[in-house]
């Protein structure tokens, strides 16, 4: 009997090893969780910013700073797992986006333009793509910080 | 020779599939609380933020105080939305019914922000899953909806 059962039970549990590799291999993980939310967050954001392009209003400019910071937190989240991209040039949009408005609406096309070059999950990572998305953040942050000098100067 | 064999090789593929669910457990966990711990410090920011406006603190930047309170509440929804991965969480829901709410009626939701602070203002992540404290949001919710009705008959 028992050499009858030995052999039954090892091959179950080989084939239940398997099937929880399978399952752990086809799910996703949270870094292609992250990078998926990440890369929506940034169209949802684009989205926004088109409406408020074609028409100035508070409410889509409101929305488009919360899908942005969304984005800092999904990609501060890859950052966790060892992920190679940087918070740093999200967050610099956020910021120019949260405090100085004016500066986004004179920069608008831009800025869309520059967000709509990261429109897959591989463009995360693509150094060519994220070096001239870091270009265009520290250029906004450059014009924030003149726009800050001359609302002190008047 | 393989009478022997079968026995260690079954216990060995059993420890296997212990070692794996072990895995598979802690490793969940811990994405939960990561993600269950954004949730709480999100929310924590949001609260603060909405508290400077009741406090009347810098009265002139009010409106960006309040701006910055809806982004942190779309980041708890956002945390909170990868709690669960794909299964509902209850936050999920509510907190994207108060982002739409602070979006669409800021004068509703600055009309309570006495009940709403406190219902989002919560010290531990294990608060997320106490039905008092998710009831409590859900009536503080309510009650911007009760501001928004009477503002709209009013109009």
């Amino acid at each position: 009997m028992k050499q009858k059962v030995v052999p039954i039970v090892l091959v179950l549990s080989l084939l239940l090893n398997v099937v929880v590799i399978y399952f752990l291999a086809n799910e996703p993980t949270q870094e292609e969780r992250g990078r998926h939310m990440a890369i929506q967050e940034i169209s949802f954001a684009i989205t926004s910013l088109e409406g408020c392009e074609a028409r100035w209003n508070q409410f889509d400019y409101t929305e488009a700073v919360a899908h942005l910071y969304a984005v800092c937190q999904h990609v501060e989240s890859l950052r966790k797992v060892e992920y190679s991209v940087t918070t740093q040039p999200f967050q610099e949009l956020y910021g120019a986006a949260a405090f100085y408005p004016e500066v986004v609406r004179e920069n608008e096309a831009e800025m869309i333009a520059a967000l709509s070059k990261i429109n897959t999950e591989d463009c995360l990572t693509d150094e060519e793509i994220m070096g001239g998305f870091k270009a265009f953040t520290e250029e906004m942050k450059i014009k924030a910080v003149e726009a800050e000098l001359n609302r002190h100067r008047s | 020779m393989k009478k022997k064999f079968l026995p260690i090789l079954l216990a060995v593929s059993l420890l296997a599939n212990l070692a794996l669910a072990v895995m598979v457990v802690r490793a969940d966990r811990e994405v939960q609380e990561y993600h269950a711990s954004v949730t709480l410090r999100e929310m924590g920011f949001a609260a603060s933020f909405l508290e400077k406006i009741q406090a009347g603190e810098d009265p002139e930047h009010a409106e960006a105080l309040f701006d910055s309170a809806t982004s942190f509440v779309y980041g708890a929804y956002q945390a909170s939305y990868r709690i669960l991965k794909d299964e509902f969480s209850p936050w999920e829901g509510l907190l994207f019914d108060l982002w739409n709410r602070m979006l669409y009626y800021p004068e509703a939701v600055e009309a309570n922000l006495e009940e709403l602070i406190l219902a989002m203002s919560l010290e531990e992540t294990s608060q997320l899953y106490d039905e008092t404290r998710i009831q409590q949001m859900e009536h503080a919710l309510q009650s911007i909806m009760e501001t928004i009705a009477q503002m709209q008959e009013g109009e």
